[in-house]
């Protein structure tokens, strides 16, 4: 319904948890994934990939994505490979090679929603930094991710108001796209502007993005955490190298 | 420490300047109070003092000149203003950038590049004096509206500015919240800050503050001293457009029990269903693995406006959800002694939000009253004093204007529950009671009327009954959930 | 990246007293980056989010794909007016693409993310960063994005007509399949992508008007 009615149903009670990961092996791992997955010959590494999405979701207690993670991969597999195997039609023929490719593109995402649930604006922006990323790229993906509940409760709220006002319906939709199209991102973009503002101020006002070289009171480190998951990946790579394939 | 002369300011897209000619000085540890009616230019004043204007309202147009703490605002950047200057705004909720208050109150000294060793101490030295009445391990956006205020201050000040802007640090606190701010100023004070505040309540600080400029159109009307100021009744106050003191509204409890409910009005009476207005019966609403709301019962009479209150995490806007039918739960919502199913409330619910840029979607006043019902628009119109705004943009209106137009689309939609969410929020105070009258005239519509607020001088005058919600697992405790410093059981987990 | 020196944006002459008085800006200020971040958020949102409806079935989807194409027209040339210097929109394709990254997209869809940004970049430097035709053109040309997830189809094709769904219908089909579903398909999708990126940028600069010019906001 607004910002704080969204603060309120979605915060969790405590402040993120760290797994103790440094963001850099997070993104490492969101570009192996990535690299592995979406390559030529990818889907031997997806059931890996999904381990990896799965037990990343686990390791941080991410109940609801662990299950649906789980749940859409079956659902695609069920679809992709199942199905077709006993009712053979030009329909499922294509809904299987669209699965062959989503299926790649949830494993993939899952272990990039690890990297957004689980990383500050903050933390991500000093482990850029110590990447010697430039200061307009590490400060700009900094604080899109602190943009991005704002804007996220801006457009439940404004959906919410299309509801009360009866704009929200398929039927509607059918038959004015455009209009309802704009009538969508307009209140959305103008909401999300004026919720922006009083954060852009305070963050800017506070050094944030200017010239200075920050210090960080937590710097990224490299500890245990990240070892494990390291030998874990790639324990799961060479399980995909070298057990037998289910999914090709 | 702070210079302005002869600054004139007119905002983009503003037809008239918002400051016009301004002379003010602050000496080095004065603590000075900026006053005035909505549009006097109060908060104005403090943005040109930390140089968001005129770094971050580029296009307007400036002349005159700003000195803080030997800078030129115009010539250097806002980063080089922000080491000297600490800025609170009025919202604390909405500039914060991290998620707990260890985080925000480093956040300035890292980018600020401290050392750190420098930063470790000083948070430390933060932290322990919020220690006692901020759970610092819980969520900021989680924490009351006082203890936000706190962490902000603690944040703003971490760094060692010398200054400290503050702009409206009391709306939306109850008045034991007030009394805490009081505390946290004074001690800024005595450590010799200079501070400046924009306030429209003026009582909470005297004994506090050393100069009251009082501001009129841009330019200063009167200013007072300490002494002339403490000299004065609230009558004389009021007679400036100035409110004293926060009021205490005395609200009779809805009638409602459950475990969400604070101050059960039917301990041991029987309920006196009142089937006329809008009944909650065996509500229960589960998210995220635990129960946000908890109601065996409550009533809400039409024609009467019952104020919904409550800590944050209290089930506030999930009450307002399912009431408008935008959330699932159990048990069931009747009107007028009818069962309303979920789909059906959202026709006939409205909610007045927050934010009512959410909740425009057309490009023109007479369109988005046209577009919300085939009620009589013509007379929403003019009944909200919005006819000679008939074809102007609804985003190109003022805040306060852009409510009642929501307001309007509501009653031209003949909407027969109508919740208001903090309508008081982002409006000047100014404009409170022309709030409170439009909260009133719903109501005297035969709507029934939720109005979610922690705003005790609106609740004083817009609310009839009081529904106290806190969280339904929280066991049968009842104390206090608004806005307080927090007891005991609230600083452990 | 950071000190790249700015285009140098002529003087208009018709532009505001104030706007031609601006300093001109060498580097990205803050407030530059946080324009592209929330700007960034509110495209990857609003692209995502019609897309999205389109998930119910793949009729719908044949609605909404383009639709969200033309729907990001409203975000990116709300954006453009915002840009005061060389290397935004670059910047702006630059952090999309890393999103795209961290949400699923194969690796191959960031770089033509970047492409594609490049594209508009040239498209808006050939108007001086002040021609409203140059920006309806800039997001045609950064639409075509949305190529990029569909590369790995044409990469590995092999093994996506090995699917089992596929390989189920026989040889015969296959081979018809892949006939059909040629490169010209491909050719065809970027164009109709391309047309719909073009009719984004109109209604953006339609609502432009409409809307963000009348409440201040443009």
């Amino acid at each position: 319904m607004s910002a704080p009615a969204l603060a309120e149903v979605a915060a969790p009670a405590t402040a993120v948890r760290s797994p103790g990961l440094d963001p850099r092996t997070k993104a490492l791992l969101v570009i192996a994934a990535s690299a592995a997955v979406m390559g030529p010959g990818g889907l031997r590494f997806v059931p890996a990939a999904l381990a990896l999405a799965v037990g990343l979701a686990l390791w941080e207690r991410a109940w609801a994505r662990a299950a649906s993670l789980t749940a859409a991969a079956a659902a695609m597999w069920a679809v992709g490979w199942l199905l077709p195997e006993w009712w053979a039609n030009p329909v499922t023929a294509v809904a299987s090679l669209a699965c062959a490719y989503l299926i790649r593109f949830t494993a993939a995402a899952g272990v990039g929603m690890h990297l957004i649930a689980t990383t500050t604006p903050t933390a991500l922006g000093f482990a850029l930094r110590a990447w010697n990323t430039p200061r307009p790229v590490a400060v700009t993906l900094a604080v899109m991710l602190r943009f991005f509940p704002v804007v996220a409760a801006e457009a439940a709220a404004v959906l919410d108001a299309m509801r009360l006002r009866g704009l929200a319906g398929v039927g509607g939709f059918l038959r004015h796209p455009l209009l309802s199209v704009e009538r969508f991102t307009v209140p959305l973009i103008a909401a999300s502007l004026r919720a922006s503002e009083d954060l852009s101020a305070a963050a800017v006002l506070r050094g944030f993005g200017s010239p200075r070289t920050p210090t960080a009171l937590h710097p990224p480190r490299f500890g245990p955490a990240d070892a494990v998951l390291v030998l874990g990946t790639a324990a799961l790579a060479a399980a995909a190298l070298l057990l037998p394939q289910p999914l090709t | 420490m702070i210079e302005l002369e002869g600054v004139s300011w007119t905002y983009p897209h503003a037809a008239q300047p918002s400051l016009r000619n301004l002379d003010l000085h602050i000496r080095p540890g004065e603590f000075v109070v900026l006053c005035g009616a909505s549009g006097s230019g109060k908060s104005t004043a403090l943005r040109l003092m930390n140089g968001l204007i005129p770094h971050f309202h580029e296009d307007g147009t400036l002349s005159g000149t700003v000195r803080v703490a030997g800078l030129t605002t115009a010539e250097a950047r806002l980063d080089e203003l922000g080491a000297v200057t600490g800025t609170v705004l009025q919202h604390p909720r909405r500039q914060f950038f991290t998620d707990t208050a260890e985080a925000e109150v480093a956040f300035a000294m890292e980018q600020f590049g401290f050392p750190p060793g420098d930063i470790r101490a000083r948070v430390d030295g933060a932290l322990s004096a919020l220690s006692a009445w901020v759970p610092l391990d819980q969520s900021l956006q989680r924490l009351s509206g006082g203890q936000q205020q706190q962490v902000a201050i603690a944040a703003a000040t971490a760094h060692g500015p010398r200054v400290l802007l503050l702009d409206e640090p009391s709306a939306n606190l109850s008045a034991d919240a007030v009394d805490r701010l009081r505390a946290v100023l004074g001690e800024l004070r005595a450590r010799g800050t200079t501070v400046v505040v924009a306030e429209h309540r003026l009582r909470y600080l005297q004994h506090l503050a050393d100069r009251i400029v009082v501001m009129r159109e841009g330019a200063i009307d009167t200013e007072w001293t300490a002494a002339e100021f403490n000299a004065l009744t609230d009558e004389a106050l009021a007679r400036e457009g100035l409110r004293g003191r926060v009021a205490v509204p005395v609200l009779k409890p809805a009638a409602a029990e459950g475990a969400s409910v604070v101050d059960s009005a039917l301990d041991g009476a029987p309920a006196q269903t009142d089937s006329s207005g809008l009944e909650l019966v065996g509500v229960k609403c589960r998210l995220g693995g635990r129960t946000v709301l908890d109601l065996d019962y409550a009533s809400f009479a039409a024609g009467a406006v019952t104020a919904v209150s409550g800590a944050n995490g209290a089930g506030k806007s999930t009450l307002a959800r399912i009431v408008a039918g935008l959330q699932r739960s159990t048990g069931q919502v009747r009107l007028g002694g009818k069962p309303l199913p979920r789909r059906a409330r959202q026709r006939t619910a409205a909610i007045v939000m927050q934010d009512v840029q959410r909740q425009l979607f057309t490009d023109s006043v007479r369109a988005e009253i046209d577009a919300a019902g085939d009620g009589d628009g013509e007379a929403a119109m003019s009944d909200l004093d919005l006819a000679q705004l008939a074809d102007r943009h609804p985003l190109s209106l003022s805040g306060g204007q852009q409510q009642r137009l929501v307001i309007a689309t509501v009653r031209a939609a003949a909407r027969r529950v109508v919740i208001f969410d903090e309508p008081s929020s982002g409006v000047d105070r100014r404009h409170l009671r022309s709030i409170a009258d439009q909260i009133r005239r719903t109501a005297a519509d035969g709507a029934v009327v939720l109005l979610i607020s922690h705003d005790d001088d609106l609740l004083d005058l817009a609310a009839d009954r009081r529904l106290t919600l806190r969280r339904p697992d929280r066991g049968p405790t009842n104390s206090d959930p608004t806005n307080s410093a927090p007891t005991n059981r609230d600083r452990t987990p | 990246m950071s000190d790249r020196p700015v285009a140098a944006p002529p003087e208009n002459t018709s532009a505001e007293p104030s706007t031609a008085a601006a300093p001109r800006r060498t580097r990205f200020s803050a407030r530059d980056l946080l324009n592209v971040a929330l700007f960034a958020v509110l495209y990857f949102v609003i692209v995502f989010a019609i897309a999205m409806l389109g998930i119910v079935s793949p009729l719908v989807m044949l609605l909404t794909l383009p639709l969200s194409v033309i729907a990001a027209g409203i975000p990116y040339m709300l954006f453009l007016t915002r840009v005061r210097h060389a290397g935004m929109a670059a910047l702006f394709g630059l952090v999309i693409g890393l999103l795209f990254l961290v949400t699923g997209h194969p690796w191959i869809s960031t770089l033509v993310t970047v492409a594609a940004a490049l594209a508009a970049e040239a498209a808006l430097r050939l108007g001086r960063y002040r021609s409203r035709w140059a920006a309806i053109w800039a997001h045609a040309l950064f639409s075509l994005w949305f190529i990029g997830p569909m590369v790995p189809l044409l990469l590995d094709r092999a093994a996506y007509l090995d699917s089992p769904g596929m390989r189920a219908m026989g040889p015969e089909y296959v081979e018809a399949f892949d006939r059909t579903v040629s490169v010209t398909v491909l050719w065809a999708y970027s164009g109709s992508t391309l047309v719909c990126g073009l009719l984004g940028g109109l209604l953006g600069a339609f609502l432009l008007k409409k809307h963000f010019t009348k409440a201040g906001l443009a």
